[in-house]
């Protein structure tokens, strides 16, 4: 068995990326392999919101992400650099820049880009989905 | 050291085909499956694999040059990230 991780850079809603990398880690899973971590970087750190409200009939990315992430013990890691200059901010990032409010879904972490070489060094393979 | 090239958007097929070796691998996934309907691919020797669920998703599994692109799922999509000795996504 092999471990994984994967790197998301797919925009949440303007491309297909952060849907096939869902898909990609839960039948990686159903093999039996291991997803040490998701690293979101670029657009991809979008989906780390907890403040994403999509009509009933379309997917909740963010909520996929986070179902997978408590029933798999998976780490969700947003880098901070990509996130705080989109808006994407937990309460420490928050206090840090002075900013009213914050919005990173429990599910994630932010930290940075450290942890995606981490991610890749101690990963039998690392897929991209952009 | 073979390579597995994920495509995801037509035209980024023939950006990545000058840097694709004959023993690399090309999957097609997302917008660029469509590229397996076009007929054939200048491709060099290298094999040429499709994601079927995408496929599907466009009405366009029926449509595929079945002899030069061979048709695989997710399942399958994992075991070839494991059988080449690394993925590179064109982005």
């Amino acid at each position: 068995m092999a471990t994984y991780s994967l790197l998301v850079t797919a925009n949440p809603y303007s491309s297909q990326g952060q849907l096939s990398a869902i898909q990609f880690a839960k039948t990686l899973l159903e093999q039996g392999h291991e997803l040490m971590r998701v690293f979101f970087y670029a657009d991809g750190v979008l989906v780390a919101s907890r403040l994403h409200a999509p009509p009933a009939d379309e997917i909740n990315l963010t909520k996929a992400w986070a179902k997978l992430a408590i029933e798999k013990d998976i780490e969700l890691i947003a880098c901070v650099t990509a996130a705080n200059k989109r808006g994407i901010v937990n309460v420490a990032e928050a206090e840090r820049n002075a900013l009213t409010g914050n919005n990173l879904d429990p599910a994630f972490e932010i930290s940075g880009l450290g942890q995606l070489t981490e991610a890749m060094l101690n990963s039998d393979r690392l897929i991209t989905f952009g | 050291m073979k390579s597995l090239y994920i495509i995801n958007q037509p035209q980024k097929l023939n950006q990545a085909l000058p840097f694709i070796s004959e023993q690399d691998g090309i999957l097609l996934i997302e917008d660029a499956v469509v590229v397996a309907t076009y007929g054939s691919v200048q491709a060099n020797h290298q094999t040429l694999y499709v994601l079927v669920e995408d496929l599907i998703a466009r009405g366009l599994k029926d449509k595929v040059g079945v002899e030069q692109w061979n048709l695989v799922d997710y399942p399958q999509f994992v075991e070839l990230t494991l059988q080449y000795d690394k993925s590179v996504s064109w982005l």
